[in-house]
C-alpha cells in the first residue's frame, strides 16, 4: 500500500493553497489507529517473533526455511510456520490489531473525510486556480482485466475507484496518520514511505534520464519521488483508475512538476511507442497482478524501452529473502488485508520474468530493515550482439 | 464455584467481535482525550474557546508532541494490557506507564 504520508508543506509550489485537515475528531480517531498499529508492529511483533524463536518446531522450521535453495516452494513450510505463530497469543494479539487497523483505515476513514466534504470540495475548488500541468488521456477503451475488477484491495469499499473522496482521505488521514508509522504489509515499523521512494529512485545507475515511465502510477507519489531525484526527466505513467490518475495530475501540478499519465492496461497495451523510453520504474506493483499478467506486461515493458534503458522495481521481497517469521507475516496479507495475489508473486521470482523477457544484469536486494524496500533492476539489452554474448 | 449465570449469549468465537467493540470503545475514549486536551490549551492560552474552534483546531509543535506522547502512552496501556499480565518487573510497569525508572527500582 503506497500513498503520499505527509504533504510536506514546504516542497508546495509558491502560493499553493494551505493544506485541508480533519476535524478534532477526525484527526484524533485516525491518529490512534496509528498509535495502536505502531504498539503493535513495534512492540507485539518482536514479542511474537522472539516466542517463535524459542519454540522447538519454530527453529526448526527456521532452520530448513534458511537452508532451502533458493525457488525451492516454501509453501507447506510457512503454513507450518503459521501454525507455530497462532499457538501465541501475542501473535494473534498482533494479528488481531492489523485486521482492525485495516478495517478502521476505512470505517473511521470515510466518515471522517465525508463530514469535511464541502471543506474539502472549497480546498479543492480554490486549487483549481492552479494550472494543471501535463497531459491526462483517459479516452481509451480499456477493458477492465478480470484480477483487478471488484477486489476491494487492502479491504477499501468498492476498490480503488469505490468512494469518491478516496484520494483525500489517503492524502489527509490514512496516509499521514497511520501509514507515516511504517509497520504494515512489508512496511517495517517506522520507516518513512516517502524516503523508501527516494532511496529506490536512487537505484537508476546513471546521472540522468530523458524520459522516464511507471506502469500503475496510481496518485504519482513515485513519480513525485523521481522528479526530486531526476528533475530534467520527462515523466510518464498509466494505471487503470481514472480517479487516482486524475488526483495524481491534481497532485503534481499542485507540487509543480507536468507529469504525462495515461489510462491504459500496462499488461496488456501501453499504448506508448517502441523503444521510447530511458527508464522504467515500478512501485508497489507486481504484487498486485497475478504471476501471468506480471510476465505480460515485462514484455510490454521491454518493447517501450530504448535498447540500453533501465529498469528499477521495488515490490516485497520474496519469501526467500525474508526470515520464517516474517514469511508469515507476509504470507497473511494475501487472506486477511485482500491481497489476492500477494502470495503468489513472493513465492515466484521477478528476476526470473526479466530474464525469460529478455532482460539482462538481473540482480536483486534489499536496502532496508525486513529486506524491505527490495529492489530489483535490469538493463534491455544495449545491442543484440550485448544480448547475444 | 459460582453457578453459571445462564446462557452464553456469544459463544467463544465472539471473542474477537468483543475486540472490536472494545476497541470501538477505546477509539471514542482517545477522542475525547484528545479533545479535552486541546480543550484545557485554548483555555490556557486564549481564555475561551467554542466548539468551532475546538473542531477545527490542528495542535502543531510542543503541544503535538505532547498529544503523541499521551496517545502512545494510552494505546501501549490498552493494546499492551495482556503483555502488563506477564511482563511485570517495576522498570517494565514504569517503562509502560512512560516514567523512567528512577536508579533505586532496577
Ligand atoms: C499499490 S498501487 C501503487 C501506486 C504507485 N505505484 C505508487 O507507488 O504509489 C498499485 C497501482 O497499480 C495499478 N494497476 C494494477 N494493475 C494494473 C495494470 N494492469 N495496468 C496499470 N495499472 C495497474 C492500480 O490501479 C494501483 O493504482
Amino acid at each position: 500500500m503506497t500513498f503520499l504520508t505527509n504533504l510536506d508543506d514546504k516542497t508546495l509550489k509558491d502560493g499553493a493553497v494551505p493544506t485541508f485537515a480533519l476535524s478534532q475528531r477526525g484527526r484524533a480517531g485516525m491518529q490512534l489507529l496509528g498509535a495502536v498499529q505502531k504498539y503493535s508492529s513495534g512492540v507485539l511483533r518482536p514479542i511474537a517473533a522472539e516466542n517463535f524463536a524459542a519454540d522447538k518446531r519454530g527453529k526448526a522450521l527456521s532452520a530448513e526455511h534458511e537452508a532451502a535453495a533458493p525457488g525451492e516452494s516454501a509453501r507447506d513450510r510457512i503454513n507450518a510456520a503459521r501454525e507455530v505463530c497462532e499457538s501465541d497469543n501475542v501473535y494473534r494479539l498482533e494479528r488481531f490489531i492489523q485486521r482492525w487497523v485495516a478495517e478502521e483505515n476505512f470505517n473511521r476513514g470515510i466518515p471522517a473525510i465525508e463530514e469535511r466534504r464541502e471543506k474539502f470540495e472549497a480546498f479543492n475548488a480554490a486549487q483549481g486556480d492552479t494550472e494543471l500541468l501535463g497531459t491526462l488521456d483517459l479516452s481509451a477503451q480499456v477493458a477492465l482485466p478480470k484480477y483487478y475488477d471488484r477486489v476491494e484491495w487492502h479491504l477499501e469499499p468498492g476498490g480503488w475507484d469505490g468512494y469518491d473522496l478516496y484520494g483525500a482521505l489517503f492524502a489527509y488521514g490514512v496516509g499521514p496518520y497511520v501509514f507515516s508509522h511504517g509497520g504494515y504489509a512489508a512496511v517495517g515499523v517506522g520507516d518513512d514511505i516517502t524516503k523508501q521512494r527516494a532511496n529506490t529512485i536512487r537505484q537508476f545507475p546513471k546521472e540522468s534520464y530523458g524520459r522516464i515511465y511507471e506502469p500503475g502510477c496510481g496518485g504519482v507519489s513515485t513519480l513525485k519521488a523521481v522528479n526530486s531525484v531526476f528533475p530534467e526527466a520527462e515523466l510518464h505513467g498509466s494505471d487503470l483508475s481514472p480517479l487516482l490518475l486524475k488526483n495524481g495530475q491534481k497532485m503534481a501540478s499542485r507540487f509543480g512538476f507536468p507529469v504525462h499519465l495515461k489510462l491504459a492496461d500496462a499488461a496488456h497495451d501501453t499504448g506508448e511507442a517502441d523503444e521510447s523510453y530511458d527508464g522504467v520504474i515500478t512501485y508497489a506493483l507486481h504484487h498486485e497482478l497475478p504471476p501471468k499478467a506480471n510476465r505480460e506486461m515485462f514484455r510490454e515493458l521491454f518493447r517501450i524501452m530504448k535498447p540500453g534503458a533501465d529498469i528499477v522495481i521495488s515490490d516485497p521481497p520474496p519469501f526467500r529473502a525474508v526470515s520464517m517469521f516474517h514469511a508469515v507475516i507476509l504470507d497473511w496479507d494475501t487472506e486477511h488485508r485482500e491481497e489476492p495475489f500477494f502470495s503468489a508473486v513472493l513465492h515466484d521470482s521477478l528476476d526470473a520474468m526479466l530474464e525469460e523477457a529478455g532482460f539482462t544484469n538481473v540482480e536483486s536486494y534489499a536496502i532496508g530493515q525486513d529486506q524491505y524496500p527490495w529492489v530489483t533492476r535490469a538493463v534491455k539489452p544495449a545491442t543484440l550482439a550485448a544480448e547475444a554474448a | 464455584m459460582m453457578e453459571p449465570t445462564g446462557t452464553d449469549y456469544l459463544g467463544a468465537d465472539s471473542v474477537t467481535d468483543v475486540a472490536r467493540m472494545l476497541m470501538a470503545l477505546v477509539s471514542e475514549v482517545w477522542i475525547m482525550r484528545d479533545r479535552q486536551i486541546v480543550t484545557e490549551y485554548l483555555l490556557e492560552t486564549k481564555g475561551a474557546v467554542t466548539r468551532e474552534e475546538l473542531d477545527e483546531f490542528v495542535p502543531s509543535g510542543d503541544l503535538a508532541a505532547q498529544i503523541t506522547a499521551e496517545r502512545e502512552r494510552f494505546a501501549r496501556l490498552v493494546a499492551g494490557a495482556p503483555i502488563a499480565a506477564v511482563r511485570r518487573s517495576v522498570p517494565e510497569i514504569l517503562e509502560r506507564a512512560g516514567l523512567e525508572a528512577p536508579e533505586a527500582a532496577n
